[in-house]
């Protein structure tokens, strides 16, 4: 994987160590990062988006101790084999929680009817 | 380098007081910064961020109260710390007879680990013509030739003020790749004032707001994002506003405007959860005008 | 825009203070002008002549005034508005006329309205030239207006002042007052057409200067200087034995300015415009034969000796003492590179490195300037007595400099109103001197004129320790000398 891959916004409200966890959560989750695919240096990363490599190394500790990656000797991290299995349907909805709840809290603010807004989802969806 | 991590904190300030023509720039500014620690210092323009900084360094005599640097007295530093102390002034004026060369050549002989590869390789990558003297050239060109002047003495301690105003994008990302390999792989100790926020984001491990002299927030800076909000209450609810807000602001139509701040447990003050109440979480720049509007 | 607005444009830049001063000015200039030329003959003698130079005096100052238009229009043509860069110069024209006819009848009053009225018309022209003529040409121009009062010079080159009543008079002033005028009138115009910007501040009006460098009063003016001289122009630093361990040089190098250690081939280049100014005054006198020359000789060499380096001394030293000031109350610029260093010691050893490369400094340029002129005194007077007298006043200097490096580094500097009162008497002082050297011998010595010099001496080296007392203990008090001044 590539470091530019990664998107890092500074300016957001959310961390920039919380960003790119959440973002090896996404594309481990999906398949889109395989087992044993090396992840770029913590070095790489900092290089790259000229962030702090201390940010970088705590996303990545916080993801080994999840279990998404593991350190390999000689060869830095990679995406650890238990989670190469694609995660349960739950484990997965659980990553949705936050952008639905933000959701939900714009519908109360439009008074918006549930049924509308869902019809809406399901057309989007493509059902 | 390990000599000095170990006995003291790369810079301590206590109590520091100061004001110009009874105008107070400090009013009690307590500060310790530690080993590898990247610190954001943001204010307004007059909030007392160089006041600070040149207290720091032992440039002004505060009226009151003290600073260390590398645990000694910042106003009298012997040669053992300017030796791994670096400083770049918000406008660049030393030197200006000098060529960028000439000059870097001659202030290199008084650090003992100068990297003369790294002043010349950079001098050629930021294109700054090294045969004019330093008066010719733009503000920009000038402070990039400071900015190398700083980190090619291989330093302990940088501070830097206001370092990315007068640089374009490209060059003040340069910067800011340097500044953050500096402080996480050298361990080097980084203070950088600026108020154009979203540079100290991507580099800042710890943030300190300054506001009319005083240092009103001073935290991780993730955690300066993950532990404030910002809270509106609906004009009906301000009697139960929380009393501890790190601000508080009244609108027009009688609702109120406050920055909250989670408890030991990670938990928002209780009246987030009430009908009407809206919790914003918040950039640094929101939270930044939030406290200092 | 109507005929009252643009007659009050000129006054709409001035506080209402400063108007109202301006308004009891004008009224104390007329009124007085006006009751002089009314007054009956046998009351004063020429009072006519007295009021004709009060007008004058009045014109030129509202020349000054109405130049202050060019603000305004230079801000219009900035700001892209041409109906108001109009109005400012509709302005200007529509003022000076209102205050010609103003003056007109008392033209008619004086008896001598052909004079009187050339007079006014010198004076009016004197102010806007000062005020709008590029700055290169102003110090030029005050320069040959004062050749002639530079009694040993104006001799030698047989100068003699047009007066009133040369017939030629007429022709003289109206040619200066056509080319002041003429050359207003360009340089409003260039400034117009190309802007601010393009041009260099040498040729700006000295108006604009002013009102520039207002707004940016910290600015260190050797710097803003060097960034106006072309580069071949620029010193160019001997870096050679500087470093750790070299200490007047390397202070030297980073104090900048008239410190700097320079090439000998940059010196060269720049005591060029010096060494021709030299070159003019003395090659015609060395060529010059007769029964003259020996007197000639003698004026000149007094008046170099004596007013000559005596400026010289007195130029150099207000250089380096301005130029330490301006660094000391800069703090971020020079000052915080020299306290942060390394290698120019601690505390009291800082101290004593500064003071000594700043004294060395000074008496290396100093006491051989002196010696040169002490001797030249002696030699062209035989006069010992005129040589004390010279190494007396010209001490002054130095000491002078010793209590403002002082006064400086130790953060006591003198209130500005304090200075410009120094700075008329020590041009007194000076110009006391080069009358007592060119009127020359004992007898002028036991006269007032001595007595002046010598009791002015006295205080000037009485304040000059007590400044430098009051300053070195500050100094003592302090962890280093690099503090700024605020």
């Amino acid at each position: 994987m590539d470091a530019s891959l990664l998107m890092i916004q500074p300016s957001a409200p959310e961390p920039i160590y919380r960003q790119i966890l959440e973002q090896l959560r996404r594309l481990i989750a999906a398949g889109q990062l395989a087992e044993g695919e090396r992840l770029p240096s913590v070095r790489e990363v900092a290089v790259a988006h000229a962030v702090n490599p201390m940010t970088v190394s705590r996303a990545y500790g916080l993801a080994e101790a999840e279990g998404l990656l593991e350190r390999l000797r000689g060869k830095g991290m990679v995406v650890a084999a238990q989670s190469a299995r694609a995660r349960s349907q739950a484990e997965r909805l659980a990553l949705l929680e936050p952008p639905l709840q933000a959701l939900t809290r714009q519908v109360k603010e439009l008074e918006l009817p549930a049924e509308l807004v869902l019809r809406r989802l399901g057309k989007l969806l493509g059902e | 380098m390990a000599e000095s991590s170990a006995a003291y904190p790369p810079i301590m300030v206590r109590g520091l007081r100061h004001s110009y023509e009874a105008h107070p720039a400090l009013r009690g500014v307590d500060l310790q910064v530690r080993q590898g620690t990247v610190l954001g210092l943001i204010g307004r323009n007059g909030a007392g961020k160089s006041t600070l900084i040149r207290a720091l360094l032992g440039l002004l005599m505060p009226e009151a109260g003290s600073a260390w640097v590398l645990g000694e007295p910042a106003l009298q530093l012997t040669d053992r710390v300017k030796e791994r102390l670096a400083y770049v002034p918000q406008q660049p004026e030393a030197f200006p007879w000098l060529t960028a060369e000439q000059m870097l050549r001659f202030v290199g002989q008084f650090f003992p680990r100068w990297d003369a590869s790294f002043a010349k390789d950079t001098l050629s990558r930021w294109s700054i013509p090294s045969t004019r003297p330093l008066v010719k050239l733009s503000p920009g060109e000038r402070q990039r030739v400071e900015l190398i002047r700083a980190l090619a003495s291989r330093p302990e301690v940088l501070v830097l003020d206001e370092p990315a105003a007068a640089l374009d994008p490209v060059a003040r990302r340069d910067l800011l790749r340097e500044v953050a390999l500096r402080a996480g792989e050298d361990g080097c100790t980084v203070i950088f004032s600026s108020h154009i926020v979203s540079d100290l984001e991507r580099v800042a491990s710890q943030v300190a707001l300054m506001h009319e002299g005083q240092l009103r927030l001073h935290c991780e800076l993730d955690a300066a994002k993950e532990r404030y909000a910002r809270l509106w209450l609906p004009a009906q609810f301000t009697a139960v506003a929380p009393a501890a807000a790190l601000s508080r602001r009244a609108q027009a139509d009688g609702s109120l405007t406050l920055v909250v701040e989670r408890d030991a447990g990670g938990r928002w003050p209780e009246v987030v959860q009430m009908a009407g109440a809206r919790l914003d979480a918040l950039g640094l720049e929101d939270l930044f005008v939030e406290i200092a509007a | 825009m109507n005929l009252t607005l643009l007659l009050a444009m000129p006054w709409a830049g001035l506080r209402t203070s400063l108007r109202r001063v301006w308004v009891l000015f004008s009224l104390a200039c007329l009124g007085g002008a006006l009751a002089l030329f009314l007054e009956r003959p046998g009351f004063m003698h020429q009072a006519w002549s007295v009021a004709t130079m009060l007008l004058a005096f009045w014109l030129a100052m509202m020349g000054l005034l109405l130049s202050s238009l060019l603000l305004p229009a230079l801000e219009a043509r900035q700001l892209s508005l041409p109906r108001l860069q109009r109005a400012a110069a509709l302005s200007l024209l529509l003022n000076v006329v209102l205050v010609l006819v103003a003056v007109a009848p008392m033209v008619w009053l004086s008896g001598h309205p052909r004079v009187a009225g050339q007079v006014l018309l010198l004076g009016l022209a004197a102010g806007f030239a000062y005020a709008l003529l590029p700055a290169l040409w102003i110090l030029p121009l005050l320069l040959l207006l004062m050749l002639p009062f530079w009694h040993s010079v104006g001799h030698l080159w047989h100068w003699r002042m047009i007066g009133p009543n040369d017939p030629r008079f007429i022709w003289v002033t109206t040619a200066v007052i056509v080319l002041a005028g003429l050359g207003c009138a360009w340089c409003w115009r260039r400034l117009l057409r190309y802007g601010v910007q393009p041009i260099g501040w040498r040729m700006r009006p000295t108006i604009l200067n002013f009102h520039l460098s207002a707004r940016r009063m910290t600015g260190d003016p050797q710097v803003l200087l060097a960034c106006q001289t072309p580069s071949w122009l620029l010193p160019q630093v001997r870096m050679d034995a500087a470093g750790p361990g070299h200490f007047p040089r390397t202070l030297r190098i980073a104090l900048g300015g008239v410190f700097l250690p320079v090439t000998v081939r940059s010196a060269a280049r720049q005591l060029l415009l010096p060494g021709l100014l030299v070159l003019i005054t003395f090659v015609p006198l060395l060529a010059s034969k007769g029964a003259e020359h020996d007197a000639n000789l003698r004026a000149t060499v007094l008046s170099f000796a004596g007013m000559g380096i005596g400026l010289l001394i007195l130029a150099l030293m207000l250089t380096r003492s301005a130029q330490l000031f301006y660094r000391w109350r800069r703090p971020d610029g020079a000052l915080a590179l020299l306290s942060l260093l390394p290698g120019l010691g601690t505390g009291a050893a800082q101290t004593t490195r500064l003071l000594e490369t700043l004294f060395g400094w000074m008496c290396a340029w100093t006491a051989p300037l002196i010696g040169i002129s002490v001797l030249a005194v002696m030699v062209a007077t035989h006069s010992l007595d005129l040589a004390v007298l010279q190494l007396i006043v010209l001490g002054l200097v130095p000491a002078a400099e010793v209590a403002a490096v002082y006064s400086t580094l130790g953060r006591r500097p003198l209130p500005s109103w304090a200075l410009a009162v120094l700075a008329v008497l020590g041009m007194g002082l000076f110009i006391a001197g080069d009358d007592l050297l060119a009127f020359g011998g004992r007898a002028v010595l036991s006269g007032s004129l001595a007595t002046f010099l010598l009791v002015g001496c006295g205080l000037g080296y009485a304040m000059s320790v007590l400044l430098a007392v009051r300053g070195r203990s500050a100094l003592r008090h302090q962890p280093h000398p690099y503090l700024a001044l605020e």
